[in-house]
């Protein structure tokens, strides 16, 4: 009786420690991906609005900088998983990655903005 | 209170086999939470330093500076002596590494064990892999 708690309860233990992990890593991927999809879309900004002193993140380009970036570094992990959301204001991009690769879905949101010199402020 | 005399048999059963063979299963049931514990930990560790790596990497502006940055970073964040003892394996791939690439970092660390009494002392290899969009938009000085 008190082997079979004994093993159960390793088991579960083992299991356990399985799934945090793995979620664990699923979310932080899933984080570091979307930052990095964020950043790359954050850089496509339209010239034309630049030239102007206005620093404005282009959408479509933008978009699909994002899309292209986030298979890439999903393709890169060998994870599943797709671009769950994006969001474009005037210079910031905003991206959401779901990762599906143990069947349970890992979010990580993160966004990116574009200013123009090495010492801007923070938006 | 009143003295209540109990009557009967209040012999209990010492059960000492069930006590010596429970002892080292509870043992070792809290030696499995530990290792487990810091597999997970260092798993993250790892994961969190080759992320940060290939971060810093993309913002050099050389490759050799990029595999300067992405060995010390990885190497300062991964500094606690029960992590990666002899200092982690870092391999990165520079060669989309021009404006609008990317850079890929590899970091792999063998954590010391023997603290906690297993007679492995390093038999597990954590690797994480990290990649960094290099800026498309930078001053000059990258190639």
């Amino acid at each position: 009786m008190i082997t079979l708690c004994f093993t159960f309860l390793a088991g579960s233990l083992v299991w356990l420690s399985r799934s945090v992990d793995q979620s664990l890593d699923d979310r932080t991927n899933a984080a570091s991906i979307a930052f990095q999809a964020a950043r790359a879309g954050a850089q496509a900004i339209d010239p034309t609005a630049l030239r102007a002193g206005q620093v404005i993140v282009d959408p479509v380009a933008a978009r699909m900088v994002v899309a292209e970036t986030t298979a890439r570094l999903l393709a890169v992990n060998g994870d599943v998983g797709s671009l769950a959301a994006v969001s474009i204001e005037t210079n910031r991009v905003t991206v959401s990655v779901t990762i599906t690769t143990t069947g349970r879905a890992a979010t990580g949101t993160a966004s990116a903005a574009a200013v123009v010199g090495v010492d801007a402020p923070l938006p | 209170m009143g003295g209540t005399v109990r009557t009967g048999n209040d012999r209990g059963e010492a059960n000492a086999l069930g006590l010596v063979l429970i002892a080292p299963v509870a043992i070792a049931l809290a030696l499995l939470v530990l290792w487990i514990g810091r597999r997970v930990d260092t798993d993250a560790q790892v994961q969190a330093a080759s992320s940060a790596a290939a971060q810093s990497a993309a913002h050099q502006r050389t490759p050799a500076a990029a595999v300067a940055a992405a060995q010390s970073t990885a190497a300062l964040m991964l500094t606690d002596v029960k992590e990666c003892s002899g200092g982690p394996a870092i391999s990165i791939d520079a060669s989309q590494f021009r404006a609008g690439g990317a850079v890929t970092v590899v970091v792999a660390c063998s954590p010391e064990r023997s603290d906690l009494g297993l007679s492995d002392p390093r038999s597990a290899t954590f690797v994480a892999t990290s990649t960094a969009s290099v800026d498309a938009y930078r001053s000059v000085g990258l190639p």
